[in-house]
C-alpha cells in the first residue's frame, strides 16, 4: 500500500478549499475586483501612513502644513514625539493594558468554549432556547450595562480595578465567543465525538482531549477579536479604572490634553500602542480566516 | 467476550417515527453476525443501540447476560468502528489506538505493549507516529480496527467500515477483517448495505427491511431458502429473477405457467419438497423465483423444462461467466417488498415500466462461450427443481 496516497481526509482539521481564488485570469470581472481591492486598501492605508509621517515631524510643522508636504523635502525628522510619550508614563500603561487584556481574553475563551461544547454536544432541556437568548445578547449595547454593573460591583464588594475590568470584558465578549465557538465545535464530525464516548471518555475528557485541540483555529480567531477589543477599549477602562492605574488608551487621551492641543503626541502614542495588536494579529492571523469560515461553512 | 441479545427491541424517535420494530436476535459469544438491508432499514440504529449511542425505546438489550439498556457507552465495554473511521486527527496512530486505554488509566507500559501487539497484527508498525492525515484509506481503516482490538472488548461493532474504500481495497479488507475476527474470536456485529459483504464475511446474516427483521441465518441458507420475496430479491448478485406465474396440476404432475400462460414448465418434486405449500395450489397465482445460475443451456435439463423462443436483450461477458439477458412476457412483481429489495429508485422505475409492458428481462448465468447475438431467439433450460415459490399477496415463502 502506498504511504502517500492522497486519500481524502475525513478528519476535522482538514484544510478548506472554500476560499480559493478563482482562476479566471482572462475574465474582466476579476480585474475590476482587484482594482477595487487595491483602491480600498490604499484608501484605508493613507491615513495610517500620514499618521506615521506626522509622528516624526516637528509639532510646529504639524500645525502649519499637511503631512503630504514632506514629499517636497526640506523638513527635518526627529524622535522627539516618541521620547515625550515614552517619558509620560506610557511604559506603565503598557503593563496595565496587558494586565487587563490577557486575562480578559483568556477567561471568556475558556468559559465560552465550555458553553459552546454544551450547546453543541450535550442534550439538555431548553438548549436551543438558551442559545438563542445568549446570542440575542449580542444586540445589547454595552453602554447600558455600565451603571448597573458599577452598582453590582459595589453591592458584591468587588474593589479591584483589574478584576472589575476582567469581569466586564468577559461578560461583553461572551455572546460573540459562544456564537463563534458553538458553530465551530458543532461542525466537528459527530462520529469523532461518538467514538470518544465509546472509548470511554466523559464529557470533560471529550472536551479537554478532543474538542479543545481540534478547535484551535476558532479559539485563535476569537482570541484576536477579544484581545484587540480589550486592548483598544477606552470606555470600559475609563469607567472602571478608578485608582491611578491607567491603560494605554486612557494615557493617550490624557496626552492629547483636554482641548486636543497636544495632538502631535497622539501620532507617536498611537503608533506605540499599535505594536502589541500587530504582534498578536500576525502571530495568530494564519488561523483567522480559517477559524471564521470553518465555523460557518460545514467542512 | 460475550453474547449480545436483542430482546424485542423497539426504537421510536421523538417525532414518532419508528425505526426498529420488535427486533429479537441473539448473537452468540464469538459469533460474526452481519446486519444487512437497504438504506433506512434500521440496521445502523440497531447497532447504535448496542453501542449506547441511541436510546432504546422498548425491549431489553443484553451484553454478556447483563441488561445494558441504561448503561452509557463507556460502561458497556464495546468497541466500535465507524464508517468514517472517526480517527482523532490531532493524535498519532499510536495515540489513537491507545486513547481508550489511557482514559481507562491503564499503565503506560501496558498501553505500549498492547498497541504494539495490535500494530503487529495489522501491519501498522511503520506508521505508529504518523497522523491520520498522512495515511491512505486502507491504513486508516486498519487504525480504526486497531483501536478496537487494543481494548479487548466484549464485542466489536462495525458500522459500514468498508464503504469509504475503493472497490479493490474493499475486497482485500473484507478478507482481512473476516480473518481477524476469526483469529481473535470476538463477538462481532457488522452493519452493511452491501449484500456481497454480508454473504462473504459473516457466520450469520440478519436481513432487515423497514425496521423489521426478515430472516437471520447462515449466508447459504439465506441464499437457498429465503423466507420471503424481499430476502430472495435482496440476497444474490445478479439478483434472483422473480415473476408472477401460475401453478397448475396436470396428469398428476405440477407445472409452472410463465409468459401469462404461453409457457408451461414441469416442476419436479425436489422443488415441491422445499416448498410443500406450493404443491397444494392449483391454478393460483404465485410469485416464482429462479436464480441466474439455475438457467442453463437446454440440453442440461429435461424436455419439459425448456423455455423456448426467448429473445436475447443483452449479453455481458465477464470472463469466468456470461450473463445473458432475455425477454419474457412474465410480469414482474411490483410491490413495496421488491422496491425495498432492489433499493434503487431508477431500477425500480425501469421494472415498473417493464411491468406496464407486460413482461421483463430475465438474467441467465451461462458458462462463457460464443455469445448469442442480441435480438436472436434462444432456448433456455430452466432448472425448475431449484425454483422458489412465494405467496403472490404477502410475499412469504410457500412452506
Amino acid at each position: 500500500m502506498s504511504t502517500t496516497a492522497p486519500a481524502p481526509a475525513p478528519d476535522a482539521t482538514k484544510e478548506e478549499p472554500a476560499l480559493k481564488p478563482s482562476k479566471d485570469e482572462g475574465d474582466g470581472s476579476s480585474w475590476v475586483a482587484k482594482l477595487t481591492l487595491l483602491f480600498v486598501c490604499v484608501l484605508f492605508t493613507i491615513p495610517t501612513f500620514g499618521l506615521l509621517i506626522s509622528s516624526f515631524r516637528d509639532p510646529q510643522a504639524i500645525r502649519q502644513t499637511g503631512w503630504w508636504t514632506v514629499i517636497t523635502g526640506g523638513e527635518t525628522f526627529s524622535l522627539d514625539n516618541y521620547t515625550t510619550v515614552l517619558n509620560a508614563g506610557m511604559g506603565e500603561s503598557f503593563v496595565n493594558s496587558l494586565t487587563v487584556a490577557i486575562p480578559a481574553t483568556v477567561i471568556p475563551i475558556m468559559a465560552a468554549a465550555f458553553a459552546a461544547y454544551a450547546f453543541a454536544w450535550m442534550d439538555f432541556k431548553g438548549r436551543e432556547f438558551l442559545f438563542v437568548i445568549f446570542v440575542g445578547l449580542l444586540v445589547v449595547p454595552l453602554q447600558v450595562a455600565l451603571i448597573p454593573l458599577t452598582r453590582l460591583y459595589n453591592t458584591v464588594g468587588i474593589n479591584n480595578d483589574f478584576v472589575k475590568l476582567w469581569l466586564a470584558h468577559t461578560g461583553f465578549g461572551m455572546p460573540l465567543a459562544v456564537y463563534i465557538l458553538r458553530n465551530y465545535i458543532g461542525s466537528l464530525p459527530r462520529e469523532i465525538i461518538e467514538s470518544a464516548k465509546v472509548d470511554g471518555a466523559s464529557h470533560f475528557a471529550t472536551f479537554w482531549r478532543l474538542i479543545l485541540p481540534l478547535s484551535v483555529p476558532a479559539l485563535a480567531a476569537f482570541a484576536i477579536f477579544q484581545f484587540l477589543w480589550t486592548w483598544n477599549d477606552y470606555l470600559v477602562a475609563l469607567v472602571f479604572m478608578t485608582s491611578g492605574a491607567e491603560v494605554v488608551t486612557v494615557t493617550l487621551a490624557e496626552l492629547v490634553g483636554s482641548r486636543g492641543q497636544d495632538w502631535h503626541l497622539l501620532t507617536a502614542g498611537a503608533f506605540i500602542s499599535m505594536v502589541v495588536p500587530l504582534i498578536v494579529f500576525f502571530a495568530l492571523q494564519r488561523f483567522f480566516v480559517r477559524g471564521l469560515t470553518a465555523g460557518s461553512v460545514k467542512g | 467476550m460475550a453474547n449480545v441479545v436483542f430482546d424485542d427491541i423497539q426504537k421510536v424517535y421523538p417525532d414518532g417515527t419508528q425505526a426498529v420494530f420488535d427486533l429479537s436476535l441473539e448473537i452468540e459469544d464469538g459469533e460474526f453476525v452481519i446486519l444487512v438491508g437497504p438504506s433506512g432499514c434500521g440496521k445502523s440504529t440497531a447497532l447504535r443501540m448496542v453501542a449506547g449511542l441511541e436510546e432504546i425505546s422498548g425491549g431489553k438489550m443484553l451484553i454478556g447476560d447483563k441488561v445494558v439498556n441504561d448503561l452509557s457507552p463507556k460502561e458497556r465495554d464495546i468497541a466500535m468502528v465507524f464508517q468514517s473511521y472517526a480517527l482523532y486527527p490531532h493524535m498519532s496512530v499510536a495515540e489513537n489506538m491507545g486513547f481508550a486505554l489511557k482514559l481507562a488509566k491503564v499503565d503506560k507500559a501496558e498501553i505500549d505493549k498492547r498497541v504494539q501487539e495490535a500494530s503487529d497484527i495489522l501491519g501498522l508498525n511503520d506508521y505508529l507516529h504518523r497522523k491520520p492525515k498522512a495515511l491512505s484509506g486502507g491504513q486508516r481503516q486498519r487504525v480504526a480496527m486497531g483501536r478496537a482490538i487494543v481494548r479487548s472488548p466484549q464485542a466489536f461493532l462495525m458500522d459500514e467500515p468498508l464503504s469509504n474504500l475503493d472497490a479493490k481495497l474493499r475486497v482485500q479488507m473484507r478478507a482481512e477483517i473476516a480473518a481477524l475476527q476469526n483469529r481473535l474470536g470476538v463477538t462481532t456485529l457488522y452493519v452493511t448495505h452491501d449484500q456481497v459483504e454480508a454473504m462473504t464475511m459473516g457466520d450469520r446474516v440478519a436481513v432487515l427491511k423497514l425496521g423489521r427483521l426478515q430472516q437471520a441465518d447462515s449466508p447459504q441458507v439465506l441464499y437457498d431458502r429465503p423466507d420471503n420475496l424481499f430476502v430472495a430479491g435482496f440476497i444474490g448478485s445478479p439478483s434472483m429473477n422473480i415473476a408472477s406465474a401460475k401453478l397448475i396440476k396436470q396428469d398428476g404432475k405440477i407445472y409452472v405457467e410463465l409468459d401469462r400462460g404461453q409457457t408451461k414448465l414441469h416442476v419436479p418434486d425436489a422443488a415441491l419438497d422445499r416448498y410443500p405449500k406450493a404443491a397444494d395450489l392449483d391454478g393460483a397465482p404465485v410469485a416464482v423465483g429462479i436464480r441466474p445460475e439455475h438457467l442453463a443451456p437446454p440440453n442440461e435439463v429435461g424436455p419439459e423444462q425448456v423455455w423456448k423462443g426467448r429473445e436475447v436483450g443483452l449479453v455481458e461477458m465477464l470472463g469466468a461467466e456470461m450473463l445473458v439477458h432475455f425477454k419474457t412476457q412474465s410480469p414482474p412483481i411490483v410491490t413495496d417488498d421488491m422496491k425495498a429489495a432492489i433499493d434503487d429508485d431508477e431500477a425500480f422505475e425501469e421494472l415498473k415500466r417493464q411491468a406496464a409492458e407486460g413482461g421483463q428481462e430475465f438474467v441467465a448465468r451461462f458458462e462463457p462461450g460464443a455469445p448469442p447475438k442480441i435480438g436472436s431467439q434462444i432456448e433456455v433450460g430452466v432448472h425448475t427443481e431449484h425454483m422458489h415459490f412465494f405467496d403472490a399477496e404477502n410475499g412469504l415463502a410457500l412452506r
